[in-house]
């Protein structure tokens, strides 16, 4: 009997994204976003999108409940709850009073969790964890438009690990003349084994425009392509009585930007393996439905976002893959296409 | 029946974090895997996968106490194509050092934090206002899946310890677990290990192991790789920790232990110890020991 299944999420920003870091840091903008202190690539927490996925989740559920409420004029189909999924159900719920409902029927609190507040007995670690949410695809202005540039360390997260991106230079499906990344000159090399990226993405439902204008580099230099071509903006308070600016309130912010392809996984855990105060969970019953149920924020995450500055513009993601992982393979940039570079 | 004993290694494929004792609101991590840290993720997907009915875990967990028993693990790192594992040690005068197993490099314990861990913020957001919630600001001290050398290269970190077992069909459900989830915060995505490499083992990092008794017993080690219960005879210069956990099965908190930490280290020379089912060390008793005046720890 599985314990649990991985889901993998490929997502792509529809806004720039700003999950910042909460503190400054000298010699960058006023408020950074989250990177992996090893790389220096932004990512976003998979404890961010706990939360989001449970607030959005959390509103459906109340829609539906209301729906159903509105359509039964006996009420008969929500006479059993008492509390409302959304807000009791979502956010840190502690509360007795307006925190989570803590039941076993309950699709938010069996699927997310809740934790025990003063005076409340047990806790439940909730059915579906989530990964960090990893940079797959960076878009990066070219001379030749925008390219989206990944590194073989990106691409091993969708189970694809790619051999032979080594040098100081950028792999492209055509080689030519050097090509700028934004700021950074580099040689330009040709990948053997594009195709089979090409049709890793395409199985991944990346988008088409994206798939064509593909580039990789080197691990080392995946952070600097990244990191200087984050979207990076200036805000200021405007003093409604002058209209103009306000003292001091000059501040700028950093974003990943529109068109990063983001990759995440969702892991379910069987509900048939746990229980709330002893009693069976009742709200999912099999490993997929923990996942499908996730997978109602998606519509959510598509129009109400992820992070900060939401009332900005920022923050919109849309979900074009939701599945289980790939078949891993081999590709090897400095072999042809006829050897190897297959499967292992 | 005797004990076989395997050297096994974990690749970090997220971050982990092993609950320590908190530094104002920042959770820390400990450097290693305790046992029964281990035990506990084992005991979990062990029974996950016999059933699909509510799992038995006190069976489960006290057939793999009776037929196993787990080392600690240690952070290692690739070298040349071989992981090489650090080991924490006392030393007097310099407190907690980690050194290599190979004797190629050793390192005081706040320069090994600096290469191994990282922290994360995080808050609740409250739903009614969508803005931070008031007072639930804190930070995760982490274990990376990367070394943080600088250099610019990525190199990996696994965690490297042992396994006894004398039950082969509960070694062969062992094995075919490739992949654990330990620690905290697992629903955030941490503490995924992946198994990367599985050998019989005739030592546990270099001190021999006695596999013929009741309980595998390391032998002479002037150090110890566990929390080690105390004796009069026993002295070590070290640090002390008690030991508390939650025991489900037993239907409430576990007895804390007053242990030394991994690393304390022999005060004179090296002694024989058990490696009971909770994973503590318990020193065997030694005539030469009790009788013996107390030494300088030796440097190396």
């Amino acid at each position: 009997m599985a314990s649990y299944e991985r889901f993998v999420q490929i997502g792509i920003a529809l806004d720039p994204i700003h999950v910042g870091t909460g503190v400054a840091r000298i010699g960058r903008v006023d408020l950074p976003i989250v990177r992996d202190p090893v790389t220096q690539v932004p990512k976003i927490p998979g404890s961010s999108l706990a939360g989001v996925y449970r607030t959005y989740v959390a509103m459906h559920c109340e829609e539906e409940r209301q729906r159903k409420q509105g359509a039964s004029s006996s009420g008969q189909q929500s006479q059993g709850r008492r509390k409302p999924y959304y807000p009791d159900c979502a956010g840190l719920g502690l509360d007795k009073n307006r925190g989570h409902c803590r039941q076993p029927d309950c699709p938010i609190c069996t699927v997310f969790g809740f934790a025990r507040g003063a005076g409340q007995e047990g806790g439940f670690a909730g059915l579906a964890a989530f990964t960090d949410a990893h940079v797959l695809l960076f878009p990066v202005p070219t001379r030749q438009g925008p390219m989206w540039v990944s590194c073989p360390m990106a691409l091993d997260m969708i189970g694809f690990p790619v051999k032979g991106v080594c040098d100081d230079a950028v792999y492209v499906e055509n080689p030519g003349n050097c090509l700028n990344l934004g700021w950074l000159l580099l040689e330009t090399r040709s990948c053997a084994q594009m195709h089979d990226i090409k049709t890793t993405f395409q199985n991944l439902k990346i988008l088409d425009f994206i798939q064509n204008r593909l580039a990789l580099v080197p691990d080392r230099l995946f952070a600097h392509v990244v990191n200087s071509n984050l979207e990076v903006r200036t805000s200021v308070s405007i003093n409604p009585a002058t209209g103009a600016a306000e003292e001091r309130a000059l501040f700028s912010y950093e974003a990943l930007p529109r068109g990063t392809v983001l990759v995440w996984e969702i892991i379910a855990k069987n509900p048939a393996h746990f229980s709330i105060n002893g009693q069976s969970i009742t709200a999912v019953s099999r490993l997929n439905d923990v996942y499908q149920k996730a997978a109602q924020a998606h519509d959510y995450l598509k129009h109400l976002g992820i992070g900060g500055m939401g009332s900005r513009g920022m923050g919109r993601v849309d979900v074009v893959y939701e599945s289980q992982p790939v078949s891993p393979r081999t590709a090897n940039c400095n072999s042809p296409a006829n050897q190897g570079g297959g499967q292992p | 029946m005797s004990w076989t004993m395997y050297r096994w290694i974990w690749q970090l494929r997220s971050p982990l974090h092993l609950g320590w004792l908190p530094a104002g609101v920042l959770n820390r991590t400990r450097l290693y895997i305790p046992a029964r840290a281990l035990w506990g993720a084992l005991t979990a997907e062990l029974a996950h996968r016999q059933t699909s009915d509510p799992p038995d875990y006190k069976t489960v967990g006290e057939k793999l106490q009776q037929d196993a028993r787990f080392s600690y693990l240690f952070p290692a790192e690739l070298v040349d194509g071989e992981w090489k594992v650090w080991l924490p040690q006392y030393r007097q005068g310099k407190g907690l050092v980690w050194h290599r197993e190979d004797g190629e490099a050793e390192l005081e314990d706040r320069r090994l934090r600096t290469l191994l861990l990282s922290t994360r913020p995080g808050t609740a957001i409250a739903p009614e206002s969508d803005t931070a919630e008031e007072g639930t600001l804190r930070g995760f001290e982490l274990i990376s899946p990367y070394w943080q050398d600088g250099d610019g290269q990525l190199k990996p970190v696994a965690m490297v310890g042992y396994l006894f077992c004398k039950d082969t069909p509960l070694f062969e459900q062992v094995k075919d677990i490739d992949e654990i989830f330990v620690g905290g915060d697992i629903r955030y995505g941490l503490g995924h290990l992946q198994r990367v490499f599985w050998e019989e083992a005739v030592d546990l990092f270099g001190s021999t192991v006695d596999l013929s008794d009741d309980s595998p017993k390391v032998r002479s080690t002037k150090r110890v790789l566990a929390h080690t219960l105390p004796r009069n005879d026993l002295i070590l210069l070290g640090s002390m920790e008690c030991i508390a956990g939650w025991d489900t099965a037993q239907g409430g908190l576990k007895k804390g232990d007053l242990t030394w930490a991994p690393g304390s280290c022999a005060a004179c020379c090296s002694r024989e110890y058990t490696i009971r089912k909770d994973g503590l060390w318990e020193a065997e008793r030694s005539q030469s020991a009790a009788s013996s005046k107390p030494m300088r720890c030796p440097s190396g």
